[in-house]
């Protein structure tokens, strides 16, 4: 049997299409960094060339335009392939909850995915004064914006929002970030990280001081 | 409507269809339901493969006899009691062959466990709350316009106990087939150690990797 598809139900097969596509472009960049290739994220998943384009990992701050977001690539692949803090070195990174949010015209895309990873790194559990292996929970936000190019889907823009960072033998309330980032060689970001750091004593609201954002535009919002 | 854009739509719907095979997969392992996983199988392809941690990989036919062995084994109750194995799977990504008839695919896995094992410093086995964090690297083959599972490689990075944590104990457990024969393939292992120096390419990583798109 033979039906006629109507554009409705085409634009509505398009869609989803995205949707997967974009999901299965964040599944490529786990792929890399569990690969601590930070290069192939910046080369092939990426636009470049554009000024929109900006990273932020953690707390590395900011790196906004192509130029320095492809510095802070390079500078972060090196430090990934630097063995000097890399004994008993664990970086999963678990995503869940995808939510992708497509402009009207279909050529821009808002997604977010929740995380909830073990890593293994050096840090600081308390009450330790000496960085030292450190078995850690890490729950997060990555929150991207997309652009459709000529290749497919590519990010524009890149952030992890770190909520927790607890030693696994203290939990978030007792330590819920014992960690900061290595700086990085010869580069420096555009502007300083963004903190989302749970604390105990901070009370939460969605529109006051302490919240889980940032959160997605609303459908037809862009 | 060009081809192009068909084809795209249609690979979209592939990568759609291999996930809701994956969690048909997941769903019958909830129901210790080994004969319904063999039914999501390629089961008469050469190629048939099936490797749990560090059992060994069972290949074609002989896959038929982890799935008898793995049914008679959890169809016993002394082996159930306080058993949870929950299967979490994370950061899904499959790559399709440029064919379109055999697909990768990947999902980190993060699972609350629960079985007998020994958790250091005990020398009994008794029922033990651990985490299960490892990796699916699997592949598919479509039969017939359907997807079926080709290959199953479940990977183990760590099973720490509740209370140890990856860095204390990273591996409590060592599974046992005694009901499947010897395997194929020896077991490849992966587990983590806080003493190896990790690198992407080195001895110590959290190999395997997902293929590049367009090289399978």
């Amino acid at each position: 049997m033979e039906v006629e598809v109507t554009n409705e139900q085409l634009a509505k097969l398009r869609k989803a299409a995205d949707i997967t596509e974009i999901q299965m472009l964040m599944g490529r960049l786990i792929a890399y960094l569990e690969q601590m290739d930070a290069v192939s994220v910046w080369e092939k998943l990426f636009v470049h060339e554009s000024e929109d384009v900006s990273v932020e990992l953690g707390d590395y701050g900011m790196y906004k335009g192509s130029e320095h977001a492809e510095q802070f690539f390079r500078a972060y692949d090196a430090y990934l392939k630097n063995p000097a803090d890399k004994r008993g070195w664990m970086d999963f990174r678990n995503l869940v909850t995808p939510y992708v949010v497509l402009s009207q015209d279909g050529e821009s895309a808002y997604a977010s995915w929740s995380c909830f990873a073990p890593q293994a790194k050096q840090a600081l559990p308390f009450p330790a004064c000496e960085r030292t292996l450190t078995a850690i929970w890490n729950a997060s936000k990555y929150v991207c914006t997309l652009r459709r190019t000529g290749d497919g889907w590519r990010f524009v823009t890149l952030r992890e929002v770190v909520y927790i960072r607890s030693p696994f033998e203290l939990g978030w309330v007792k330590q819920p970030d014992c960690l900061r980032s290595e700086p990085l060689s010869d580069v420096m970001p555009d502007g300083f990280s963004r903190s989302y750091v749970y604390h105990p004593d901070a009370q939460y609201s969605p529109t006051g001081l302490y919240n889980w954002g940032p959160f997605p535009p609303d459908e037809g919002s862009f | 409507m060009e081809q192009a854009e068909l084809d795209r739509l249609l690979c979209a719907a592939d990568i759609v269809e291999i996930q809701m095979l994956q969690s048909r997969y997941i769903s019958e392992l909830d129901k210790d339901n080994f004969a319904g996983i063999f039914e999501l199988m390629a089961k008469d392809h050469p190629e048939l493969s099936y490797e749990i941690v560090e059992a060994g990989a069972f290949e074609g036919e002989r896959v038929r006899n982890l799935i008898a062995g793995e049914t008679k084994k959890l169809s016993k109750k002394s082996e159930k009691r306080s058993w949870v194995g929950l299967q979490y799977l994370w950061s899904p990504r499959i790559t399709l062959s440029k064919d379109g008839t055999r697909a990768r695919a990947q999902w980190n896995q993060l699972s609350p466990h629960c079985m007998p094992v020994a958790p250091y410093p005990g020398s009994e086995h008794k029922p033990t709350a651990y985490w299960f964090i490892g990796k699916y690297d699997n592949e598919y083959i479509k039969i017939d316009g359907e997807w079926k599972i080709l290959k199953v490689h479940v990977c183990a990075f760590s099973r720490p106990p509740y209370d140890e944590g990856w860095i204390r104990q990273p591996d409590c457990r060592r599974i046992y087939h005694p009901d499947s024969g010897k395997p194929d393939r020896k077991p490849r292992y992966y587990i983590y150690h806080s003493d190896a120096v990790y690198s992407g390419d080195g001895i110590y990583s959290y190999e395997p990797y997902l293929p590049e798109e367009g090289t399978i």
